[in-house]
Formats: C-alpha cells, sequence, structure tokens
C-alpha cells in the first residue's frame, strides 16, 4: 500500500519538475509602449515576430523575439481584441469578442479586411474567441458562446461548422481515464484553437477541461487532459499552440503552470506555479511556439509576457 | 410663534426627506452583483458583454477575486434587477444579491 502511496506521490511531482530553461519576461501593467493590460493571446510568425492582443488597451502590440517593442495596431478598430494568429504568409488575424468581428491585417499593422457580425445563423458570431489558419489558408473561428467551430475563407465565406453545446460531468471528466467522459466533438465554451503542421485541429474545451483534437475537417481524432492537478490534467485549459515536432503545449489556466504533450498527446512534462516570478503566472491564457523551440506565454494576471526555451531533449 | 416653528420644523423635516429621496435617486445608478463561478477572464469577458448590452448600462467591471460585477447605470435610465439577472444568465452564470449603492 505504502508502495502505491509513494508511486502516486511520484506522479503528483512529476508534473512540475524540468523547467525549461532561459527564461525571459517582458511587460508590466500599462498603457506605454511594451506594457499590458490584460494580455490575453498570443502569436509568433515565421520570422520570430511576437503578437500580443492586449485587451484593456484595445491594441495588438508587435515585439521582437527579446521583447523589443516593434509597433502597436488596431486601436480604434477594436473593442475588445481577444484571439490571434498568423497565417502562413505571416498576416495577422485577429478575433474581436466584443464587436463579433474577425479582423485581417498584414506584418505592419494595416488593415487588410474585417468581417463577420452577431447572430445565430451560420456564419455569424456570439463572442468569437480565438481564430487559426491552417495551410491551405482555411480560417477556423472558436464561436465561443454557440460552442462551435466554424470555417471561412479568407475573404470571410462561411464554409462549414462543427460542435455543439456539451458540459462533461466533473467527477467524469476527473476519472476519464477509466471510464470515458463522452460528448466527443461537443465543447463547454471553447477558449482557444491550434492547428498542427499536419493540419490537426486542437481546441482547448475549457470548461470541459480538456483538448479535443479534430481532423481539418472536424473529424474527432482523440481527446486530451480531463479535470484534475496532476501532470495531463487541467483545471480550465486556456491557451495551446503546437510546435515544429507536432508536440502540444497547453495553458493550464487554474493550475497556474503550461503542459506540454507529444504528437500522440501523451504527456511529457509540466511546469510553473502560481506567483509573481519568472516561471511563475497568475491565469496563463496564451500560448504559441516558434519555430526554433522557444514557448511565449501571455501571463494575464502578471500583465506581461514569458518566454521560454524548450529543452532540446523533451 | 410657536405655529410658526411648527411649521419650520415640518419643512425642514420634509426638506431632508426630499435631499434623501434625491441622493438615494443618483447613488441607485450603481449597482453590485454578485455572481455564482465567475473566475476566469473567459468567464468575465462573456459576462461583461452581456451586461455592456443591457440598455441604460454605462460601464461594467468585474473584479474576478469576489465574484462582483459592478454596473454604472446612465443616470436618466432605470435598469431593474430583473434585467439584471437576466443578462448574468444569458452569460452562463447566477446572479446571487444585487446591492443598489
Amino acid at each position: 500500500m505504502r508502495k502505491y502511496a509513494v508511486l502516486l506521490l511520484l506522479l503528483l511531482l512529476s508534473a512540475c519538475t524540468d523547467n525549461p530553461s532561459n527564461v525571459q519576461t517582458w511587460g508590466g501593467l500599462g498603457s506605454a509602449h511594451g506594457q499590458f493590460n490584460e494580455p490575453f493571446d498570443v502569436a509568433v510568425d515565421t520570422q520570430g515576430f511576437v503578437y500580443v492582443t492586449d485587451v484593456r488597451n484595445n491594441r495588438v502590440q508587435k515585439f521582437t523575439t527579446d521583447g523589443d517593442f516593434v509597433l502597436a495596431f488596431g486601436q480604434g478598430l477594436f473593442e475588445k481584441p481577444a484571439g490571434i494568429a498568423i497565417a502562413p504568409d505571416d498576416t495577422v488575424w485577429v478575433t474581436d469578442y466584443d464587436l463579433d468581428k474577425v479582423f485581417h491585417f498584414d506584418n505592419k499593422g494595416k488593415l487588410i479586411t474585417a468581417w463577420g457580425k452577431a447572430g445565430d445563423k451560420l456564419g455569424e458570431f456570439e463572442s468569437p474567441v480565438d481564430i487559426a489558419v491552417n495551410a491551405k489558408g482555411l480560417v477556423y473561428v472558436v464561436d465561443q458562446y454557440h460552442h462551435r467551430i466554424q470555417t471561412f475563407s479568407p475573404d470571410g465565406h462561411f464554409i462549414s461548422t462543427w460542435g455543439k453545446q456539451g458540459k462533461v460531468n466533473v467527477v467524469r471528466s476527473a476519472l476519464n481515464f477509466l471510464i470515458s467522459d463522452n460528448h466527443k466533438g461537443e465543447f463547454y465554451y471553447p477558449s482557444r484553437i491550434a492547428i498542427g503542421f499536419d493540419d490537426l485541429v486542437y481546441v482547448s474545451d475549457a470548461y470541459n477541461n480538456r483538448v479535443q483534437v479534430f481532423d481539418s475537417q472536424g473529424g474527432f481524432v482523440r481527446s486530451i487532459g480531463g479535470m484534475g492537478l496532476w501532470g495531463g490534467r487541467f483545471r480550465v485549459s486556456s491557451g495551446i499552440a503546437v510546435d515544429a515536432d507536432n508536440h502540444l503545449f497547453v495553458a493550464d489556466f487554474y493550475n497556474n503552470r503550461i503542459q506540454q504533450f507529444d504528437d500522440e498527446g501523451r504527456f511529457i512534462k509540466a511546469w510553473g506555479s502560481k506567483g509573481v516570478e519568472q516561471g511563475e503566472f497568475s491565469g496563463p491564457t496564451g500560448v504559441a511556439a516558434s519555430r526554433d523551440g522557444k514557448v511565449y506565454i501571455t501571463d494575464w494576471g502578471n500583465h506581461r509576457i514569458q518566454r521560454f526555451v524548450i529543452h532540446s531533449d523533451s | 410663534m410657536r405655529i410658526l416653528r411648527n411649521v419650520l420644523v415640518v419643512f425642514l423635516l420634509w426638506f431632508i426627506s426630499l435631499g434623501s429621496v434625491v441622493a438615494g435617486d443618483a447613488t441607485s445608478q450603481k449597482a453590485t452583483i454578485q455572481v455564482d463561478g465567475l473566475s476566469c477572464p473567459f468567464c468575465a469577458y462573456g459576462l461583461e458583454k452581456n451586461l455592456k448590452k443591457v440598455k441604460g448600462i454605462e460601464s461594467v467591471d468585474i473584479d474576478m477575486k469576489t465574484g462582483k460585477a459592478t454596473v454604472i447605470i446612465q443616470s436618466d435610465m432605470h435598469v431593474d434587477n430583473q434585467a439584471l439577472r437576466q443578462a448574468v444568465k444569458k452569460a452562463g452564470f447566477t446572479a446571487r444579491d444585487i446591492a443598489r449603492h
């Protein structure tokens, strides 16, 4: 019995070891260039430039990979910039949660187009919270209050949708390694979306405490996580990103940590805890992974960005 | 003289009570709603959006630590508690106490 208790303890502790190296932070509460007021989501382009939605300052800020301010854009357009994504051509897509719109910018912050409106019909939104673009240019939008994903052409032409509201019982969620938690392909307040290099679509199903993986058409592939404290479990899954090795990084909001999974959804490691020091978090909400192995986190409650270099052997 | 003094006292009491009613109206333009289950920005932003849609609400401030949403109501508008509760429900939450200030 004692042996099992020790094993369980080791399993629980294993979730918070092996922190990535070279942590760098920038930001802080404020409205000046390089400061944030509720940084919510982050994206990184092919050149390594970092883009952050700065919610209460109604703008997107662009930085170098080391956090040097480059430019800000979107003031006067945004009500509440929420999700952000970089297309393969390095253009920038931003959702506005309150305006129920999608904005498309070039990498200098010049507006290319904007589309979308509030409503319950196909192609309409109720709080678009995040966005992603795949290699073919297909635009995926997380339509949070409709608990669905919608896809569009770059000019805003509706193509398809999947998902509906489905809440996993908390106990079933916590025990889903024993009994399936069901509600596959359903969501309960989905929060983030990311596309893998194999075009798989990852959706952070926030209040079902899991990440669901789909093919590019919305066909269910697998579910990762479930309610819990130990490695591979979540308490409100928020930001997600997929790196060049198809490793998945998930911001685990209430556990105040980042978790890494391999391309089959197997837990690798987790790092972070609640706090204000480097490597600690106060409600991480966004993740981006660069091609050269850096992972960027929006540390929402600490109003800053944290950058980690992932170990090459992980 | 006594009659005049009594009239003056009655007038003063009426004036004070009138003042308190006016002050009550002015302060009633702020309401604090205790909301169950409000704890992350994904929740708070949804609640904020739905409350801002209520006609007459000027601004919304949400404190996730205390689970309280404070709304400022335009001075020439009346927003009843039912409208506030409906907005909270539409956002996916349950409103508990609503305090007017």
